[in-house]
């Protein structure tokens, strides 16, 4: 978590970067497969951490998941399906390199 | 006991379920209605009342004809439902019955839903009646719009309607060369065969022969979701669009001696207002908004309320509920099955203080054009918003519009709305509200009891002396208030400690 000042100058991805030639990331194909959303309001922010997560740890244990995501509430409590798409995103991440 | 139904006597009724809402009647223009999707065939079903909900849960009991299905002369299929999509999968689930029953691809159909200018009124969605209840109408409609598909068909290629099914849209067997399809029915060439009234009784397709319903199917909205596109009520943003905060008071019941808004209303574009213990700031942005409600708060002077301490809450509630109300799903007498009970077990419970928190901040956009006011807000019950603005606003219904975007989250708590505008210059002003402002609700102790005679058998089982009171940022009321300066302000404000009343047998 930083604080939006330190956030100056630096290089910072969105959700909207995401996917930038409408070709949807391998991490929001794996939340659209393991239906990783209620109402979706978390997603983004759920997806961000993925993304930053999965490059610092490319497999990562479920309890690895779930120390990287605490910090983003899904209010819906739909984390099992979350683990499952953040596992999924992993899984095809590794096989596509 | 162990029917459904026997089960829903003791689901825990929503604070907006217990008050008994207005009667009118929901009409919509056909004219303008056309106007919102386009040319094409606007098909009518009528709905048998059990489309709406139990009363008090803001269906439309009255509802006959309503327009439900718009198809597009591109072959679009457009439904309409009153129904809100809070992140449990609604939209989804009412697309798949209208591609069951229409035999037509997932993505050729279109859900507008909880807009109150669009389709008819389901009620507002609580209480998991949007599968009992709108899938059924939805299925009869897109299985009546089939059949016009297959008789017009018919008709046109003289053959027999016995003889002819639809698939992907199309309908099959009319021998080769020969295509018919919703958007053929859509064209002017069938126009005067579609004026004909659609029977209630339609059939719909057995579930044993479902293919789309029943199936798991990706969320029609995911994509949107995880682009981010999606926007909640909170993203809706208007040209000249001001943004409005609400003074809240410190306490429950908490009421204002004194403030010093001529600060706030000295500068160029901040615009605060106060209706006796309403304060509202209205800025072209959200931090100056804030900002001038923060300096002008601090000159506020407040006299709170007494109110019990949590340790007397309970004691509190039971010696300050009303009378009774008469429960009408009461079956029997349980006095008398108590009395007759071979064993009866008694259990006191508290319930701690729950306070809804769904992840979006609640949030509403007014807007005023040429009188009428339109409004995008985040609740459950977009008639009842609509009923409530018209009452406090005090204007006909028919110039409110109401439209609630698939929201970030519900939870029985996005009742109601908060708004703001600017009624003079016709501009419009955002309200997002901090989560603290919102609505928290006190459903606080309850004793159940349950008879036991003889056989293993339960005789009743008894919740009484529910109690819930509202606090003061209940945001079901909504007070409009009446404006001095050119800024109206919307918002919800509470309802003076007025509790609920238990809701069960006897004492």
């Amino acid at each position: 978590m930083w604080k939006c000042r330190d956030a100056d100058r630096q290089r910072v991805e969105t959700i909207e970067g995401l996917s930038p030639n409408g070709a949807l990331h391998p991490i929001q194909q794996a939340f659209i497969k393991e239906e990783g959303m209620q109402c979706g309001y978390c997603v983004p922010g759920m997806i961000m951490t993925t993304v930053a997560f999965l490059r610092r740890n490319s497999t990562p244990t479920r309890d690895q998941i779930v120390e990287a995501l605490n910090g983003n509430i899904c209010r819906c409590c739909g984390y099992g399906n979350l683990l499952k798409a953040v596992e999924r995103a992993a899984r095809s991440i590794k096989e596509a390199q | 006991m162990s029917s459904l139904k026997t089960r829903a006597e003791f689901t825990e009724p929503e604070r907006y379920e217990l008050d008994e809402g207005p009667s009118y009647h929901f009409e919509i223009s056909r004219r303008n209605f056309v106007q919102v999707v386009g040319a094409g065939l606007l098909i009518s079903v009528a709905a048998r009342p059990v489309l709406a909900q139990r009363s008090g849960a803001g269906g439309n009991q009255s509802a006959n004809l309503a327009e439900r299905l718009h198809i597009g002369a591109d072959g679009q299929i457009t439904l309409f439902t009153s129904k809100v999509e809070v992140g449990q999968g609604s939209r989804t689930q009412l697309t798949q019955a209208a591609a069951e029953e229409l035999r037509a691809p997932v993505n050729r159909i279109r859900l507008i839903m909880a807009d109150t200018a669009q389709g008819p009124n389901d009620g507002g969605t609580a209480g998991s009646r949007t599968t009992p209840a709108t899938v059924p109408a939805i299925r009869k409609a897109c299985a009546a719009a089939r059949q016009l598909l297959i008789d017009t068909a018919a008709s046109a290629f003289q053959v027999d309607a016995k003889d002819l099914t639809v698939q992907d849209a199309k309908v099959e067997g009319l021998g080769s060369g020969r295509q018919f399809s919703y958007a053929d029915l859509a064209s002017e060439k069938h126009a005067a065969v579609l004026k004909r009234q659609i029977a209630p009784d339609v059939n719909v397709t057995k579930v044993s022969q479902w293919r789309v319903l029943g199936a798991s199917l990706p969320r029609v909205d995911a994509s949107a979701i995880v682009t981010g596109a999606h926007q909640y009520p909170s993203d809706i943003i208007r040209p000249g669009m001001l943004y409005g905060k609400v003074l809240r008071p410190p306490s429950y019941g908490a009421r204002l001696t004194e403030i010093d808004l001529a600060s706030a209303n000295a500068k160029a574009d901040v615009t605060a207002l106060r209706d006796g213990d309403f304060v509202g700031f209205a800025a072209p942005s959200s931090l100056a908004a804030e900002q001038a409600r923060d300096e002008a708060g601090k000159t506020a002077k407040w006299t709170t309320a007494e109110n019990p301490s949590s340790d007397e809450l309970y004691a509190y509630l039971r010696a300050h509920s009303l009378s009774q109300r008469p429960r009408r799903d009461i079956k029997g007498s349980p006095d008398n099955a108590f009395k007759n009970a071979s064993k009866v077990l008694r259990e006191s419970c508290h319930i701690a203080y729950i306070q809804h928190a769904p992840m979006e901040p609640r949030a509403a956009v007014a807007e005023w054009t040429d009188g009428n006011l339109t409004v995008w807000t985040g609740s459950q019950q977009p008639a009842r918003v609509r009923e409530e603005l018209a009452r406090s606003l005090r204007v006909p219904s028919e110039r409110v519009r109401v439209i609630i975007p698939d929201t970030g989250g519900g939870f029985g708590g996005e009742e109601a709305s908060c708004g703001a505008l600017d009624a003079r210059r016709g501009i419009h002003l955002g309200l997002l509200s901090p989560r603290r402002g919102h609505r928290r609700r006190r459903r606080t102790g309850f004793k159940r009891r349950v008879g036991h005679l003889g056989t293993c058998q339960f005789l009743v089982w008894g919740v009484r002396d529910r109690h819930a009171i509202p606090n003061s940022q209940h945001s079901h009321r909504i007070q409009i208030m009446p404006i001095a300066v050119a800024c109206r302000l919307v918002s919800g404000v509470g309802l003076d400690g007025q509790c609920l009343r238990p809701r069960i047998d006897d004492g």
